[in-house]
């Protein structure tokens, strides 16, 4: 079931009026039983996997509480942590490394017959270990209590909205609102449905559209030369800026239905004047979950120098290695380490950042570089498309024929996408200043409604059509 | 009782705001729906002729089904000149399927005792287009045309978005709406004299299409798809004649003898089971080299169309009966 299909319409709309009905002291069971048939709607087992890891965690943590000694709380904690962890390098790492071996038999390197097998990633396995890890590490840490309850820890780990693609919620910020009282709420409900609209305006209007010609591109990279691998690799910086946060959007406003407040996992992370900050800004609940679960424990910043770039560099290829185990993953986690290397070492610690802005298209031109590996199906596509990212540049009407060639564009199309771009980088920019969707609320009906109404139906008019498109970070 | 109240309030103002919105979205979706639908028609032009059907043409004698094969080699103007009513039910890339599903919606206008040439093409028996985005745009001119019972694989969220609420997958096409905005379109002056090395090359083309990709070259569905065509026919007194058109020799060389054999097998069994006549016009000396009777490859154009029927009218007994 995803965000963007017709079942999730109308699962959403069936849970919400039913929450409401339902007594508050039983609407944890209820959400409870309406994440799990989420969940196991796209597959029976993964209801089980995500139960086994419930059960194993909530224990453990408990667990802490009755250890007599440090030494056993740490046995404990790694009881939890290590399963987890090998489990989740072993669904990483198992497709890739079989259509290795079927590539090395297909070669005649191995004198077997090939074998079909694919290991089925559970959706949203990455989010919910993470949150489970983080939850243990706290307990383990002393920053927040064993749950005692285990119907509220389960629905801690399941919750539906951020089951799949996070924000990766923290215990201490999550529980205590399932036990409250929540009332239905006008301004959250009303706040919940406008940030998913333009979280689906996000996904279905831009994402999806721009992931049209990206994909032609970037799955026949040998076919194409030039402007155009420029163009789509900006394209794809945006598609998948807006599908992830569009998706992020539609989880935070679909939890507010619910009076649940999830955390904010973007803050306009294109409007950064270094590598560092678009880290404050991008993927907010993964970054500071490896914040504080892998840069911290290693030592972060308060170590010799050497060791503090180490950090920096283990970090972000943990931190690759987390969207997938190819190579394209794990360069693109380096180089965003090595960006960030060279960051401290021209702007040490201490010494005010001064925000030129300049910094800003840099940063910009930086990170779409990086998205080219992140893109690519492979390695050698992705220095194809490098290398070829000039190709006839020194004559420039040729140039821009070639990609005029490339990108089959029609000057609407290329004005509409533009124009949609623009709405989300004044959005975007507004953003920075304060809560746009409150703001706006704040307007007069006639101004607010003929937007709303407006943005209703560009969304019915120019998404595409067909099979609902997966969001990016679904197979992470 | 002020708290009960103002939560019934908000329920209240939050249900209207859940309705009132959306409907007016959906209203101004229907409002330019209105204006888009006669652009939209525009798009399937090559279907809009069975809306004759029942008007101009009520007791059709002659006619034929068949993909881009049947659209453009059967030519009616000497079977109209002589007063008979002829109706052309194919279309380009148009399955056996779909011939099926063509004939139920719009059989009863053949009269009993006429005459329906099914061509049999080389890809007759998979589907001439393989492309899963092809077929569905191809699909689509059908919910124009036919009623959902009659629409293979009819899938009602199709019909909606392209049929009924056709604004819904305008894209980028919306434009239309606003006349000023429109750019002017060049159209290429078209070849007259016949290239050799263009027909060579536009075989091999309409080869690839026909040929490649394609793991069956005789599906079961097809086969069955032909033989209801096949019964429609006889139940309704009409007399079906399969018939494979004339090829440029560009083309028919390119094709495999092993798969010849088969679909002559094929075909002859389907002849042979149902008692129908045949007609393997595919090499027929007088078309194969003769390039002046092509548009192209595989398709003939105003004249040769005319003279082939006029060939059929002399050597097909089904047509000379009713002649």
């Amino acid at each position: 079931m995803l965000f963007n299909s017709v079942s999730f319409g109308i699962f959403l709309i069936i849970v919400f009026l039913l929450y409401y009905i339902v007594p508050h002291k039983y609407r944890w069971g209820f959400l409870l039983l309406a994440s799990y048939a989420f969940y196991m709607n796209l597959h029976l087992w993964y209801g089980i996997l995500l139960f086994l890891t419930t059960g194993l965690t909530y224990i453990l943590a408990i667990s802490f509480e009755k250890a007599k000694t440090p030494g056993q709380k740490k046995r404990n904690l790694l009881l939890g942590i290590i399963p987890l962890v090998l489990i989740l390098v072993f669904f990483k790492t198992a497709n890739p490394l079989i259509s290795r071996i079927n590539d090395m038999i297909a070669a005649g390197r191995l004198s077997i017959q090939p074998f079909t097998l694919v290991i089925l990633l559970p959706a949203g396995i990455s989010f919910y270990f993470f949150q489970s890890m983080g939850y243990l590490i706290d307990v383990y840490r002393g920053r927040t209590s064993a749950e005692k309850h285990f119907g509220y820890y389960a629905l801690f780990v399941s919750f539906f909205p951020q089951l799949l693609a996070g924000p990766i919620g923290r215990a201490d910020a999550l529980l205590p609102q399932y036990k409250k009282e929540r009332p239905f709420n006008y301004e959250n409900v009303t706040y919940g449905l406008k940030l998913m609209t333009w979280g689906y305006f996000k996904k279905l209007v831009i994402a999806d559209v721009f992931a049209i010609t990206v994909n032609t591109l970037y799955d026949n990279v040998y076919s194409y030369v030039g402007l155009a691998f420029i163009i789509v690799t900006v394209m794809f910086a945006i598609e998948i800026y807006c599908d992830f946060s569009g998706y992020s959007d539609i989880a935070i406003g679909c939890a507010k239905l619910f009076g649940i407040d999830l955390m904010t996992n973007f803050k306009s992370p294109y409007y950064s004047f270094s590598i560092k900050e678009f880290w404050s800004r991008w993927h907010i609940s993964l970054s500071t979950w490896f914040r504080d679960y892998v840069y911290i424990p290693l030592g972060g910043n308060r170590v010799p120098k050497w060791r503090h770039m180490l950090n920096l560099l283990l970090t972000f290829l943990v931190s690759g290695f987390w969207h997938g185990s190819t190579i394209t993953y794990i360069v693109w986690g380096a180089l965003h380490g090595l960006l960030q290397i060279i960051e401290t070492l021209i702007c040490p610690k201490g010494k005010p950042r001064k925000k030129h802005f300049i910094m800003l298209p840099v940063t910009f031109i930086l990170l779409c570089f990086t998205w080219i590996f992140f893109r690519a199906n492979s390695i050698q596509d992705a220095l194809w498309v490098i290398s070829r990212l000039f190709w006839d540049a020194s004559r420039p009407l040729n140039y821009l024929k070639t990609a005029a060639i490339c990108l089959p564009l029609s000057y609407f199309q290329i004005a509409g996408r533009c124009l949609a771009v623009l709405v989300l980088a004044v959005y975007d920019y507004f953003a920075l200043k304060c809560d746009v969707i409150k703001e706006f609320s704040k307007q007069k009906f006639f101004i607010r409604f003929p937007v709303y109404i407006l943005l209703l139906v560009v969304i019915a008019l120019f998404s595409p059509k067909g099979v609902a498109t997966e969001f990016i970070y679904f197979q992470f | 009782m002020v708290t009960i109240m103002k939560k019934y309030y908000d329920v209240i103002r939050f249900a209207l705001k859940c309705i009132l919105i959306p409907a007016a979205a959906v209203f101004v979706i229907y409002c330019l729906n209105k204006p888009y639908k006669p652009i939209n028609d525009q798009k399937y032009l090559d279907v809009a002729k069975f809306s004759s059907l029942g008007i101009q043409y009520t007791q059709v004698q002659v006619g034929n089904l068949g993909s881009s094969h049947g659209a453009y080699n059967f030519d009616y103007t000497p079977l109209t000149e002589r007063g008979f009513s002829c109706f052309n039910f194919a279309n380009t890339s148009q399955s056996f399927n779909y011939d099926y599903a063509v004939l139920k919606e719009f059989g009863s206008y053949m009269t009993p005792g006429s005459v329906l040439f099914i061509p049999v093409s080389y890809f007759s028996f998979n589907n001439e287009v393989t492309n899963a985005e092809e077929a569905e745009a191809m699909s689509v001119r059908y919910y124009h045309c036919l009623s959902p019972k009659n629409i293979p694989d009819y899938d009602p969220f199709i019909d909606i978005i392209t049929n009924r609420l056709p604004i819904l997958s305008a894209g980028e096409d919306i434009v239309k709406l606003f006349p000023s905005l429109q750019l002017s379109i060049i159209a290429l002056a078209a070849e007259n004299e016949v290239d050799t090395a263009v027909f060579a090359a536009r075989a091999q083309e309409r080869y690839s299409r026909h040929f490649d990709n394609k793991k069956e070259y005789f599906l079961p569905e097809r086969i069955e798809d032909l033989y209801n065509i096949i019964n429609y026919c006889k139940e309704h007194d009409i007399t079906p004649v399969l018939v494979t058109t004339p090829f440029s020799k560009y083309y028919r060389d390119l094709v495999a003898d092993e798969f010849l054999n088969e679909f002559e097998e094929t075909v002859t069994k389907i002849a042979n089971d149902t008692g129908v006549n045949y007609y393997d016009y595919s090499y027929d000396a007088r078309f194969r080299g003769n390039l002046t009777y092509f548009m192209d490859a595989d398709h003939l154009n105003t004249e040769g169309a005319v003279y082939f029927m006029q060939i059929l009218m002399e050597e097909v007994p089904e047509l000379q009966k009713l002649l």
